[in-house]
């Protein structure tokens, strides 16, 4: 998932490089919600063995 | 009332994102020099460090606007939770911690404070900022081309070394060696 994250990152910051902005925009918006479900994955995951 | 004029709020944009992405820079140095292999967790604050700092990007290319002001608030947020998340889990005593501190406080700490500073900072940036519409308030071409691909050149770093740490699979959560190591 992170490299997945990382590469989108990358085609992101492509996008702005070329003047897109409402693919940009949109590619920000789905990686946050990627990076939130990531973080939510985690903290659900590990809760059980830290509290 | 005092309004900061738009080129010295594209400076300050720039100086913001050189300085997002020396960080990110800073940490993959850190994983190399000092052999400290980044946890799930640092990996998500580096991911939320990137965020913030195509928030400044896209303020630096497209022009100031308070919807980009926006990502990077969001983006400091998010980065702030994963790193308090990081912080409380280490917090009770006896529960150690997780790499070396440096000046006295953990990574995940500094990653905390900074992430908080950014949005103090974006917020006064807002409060500051004029509505003359007249300045000129993007980058040049070349500059941007120079920006993004600091930025694309990070991320791709990132992505590789994840790749190598972790494969294809869920990072640990105490990385030991690399998942491919090629020596």
């Amino acid at each position: 998932m992170l490299v997945v994250i990382f590469l989108l990152l990358a085609i992101c910051s492509l996008l702005i490089a070329a003047n897109k902005v409402k693919p940009a925009l949109f590619l920000f918006f789905c990686l946050f919600v990627l990076g939130c479900v990531w973080f939510n994955h985690h903290m659900t995951s590990s809760l059980a063995i830290h509290l | 009332m005092l309004a900061l004029s738009k080129r010295l709020e594209l400076v300050t944009n720039i100086l913001g994102f050189l300085g997002i992405t020396g960080v990110i820079l800073l940490a993959i140095i850190m994983e190399y020099h000092m052999d400290e292999l980044p946890c799930p967790l640092c990996l998500l604050q580096r991911v939320g460090f990137s965020f913030i700092a195509l928030g400044f990007l896209m303020n630096c290319c497209f022009g100031l606007r308070p919807r980009y002001y926006g990502i990077v608030l969001v983006s400091a947020l998010y980065t702030a939770a994963v790193a308090l998340r990081q912080v409380l889990l280490h917090i009770v005593p006896g529960t150690g911690a997780y790499g070396d501190p440096i000046l006295g406080m953990h990574l995940y700490t500094w990653s905390f404070l900074l992430a908080m500073i950014t949005a103090a900072a974006v917020a006064m940036l807002l409060v500051f900022s004029s509505d003359n519409k007249s300045q000129p308030t993007s980058v040049r071409p070349a500059v941007r081309i120079g920006l993004c691909s600091l930025l694309i050149l990070v991320s791709l770093a990132n992505g590789i070394g994840v790749f190598f740490e972790c494969g294809l699979h869920q990072c640990p959560e105490n990385p030991v060696t690399m998942e491919l190591a090629l020596v």
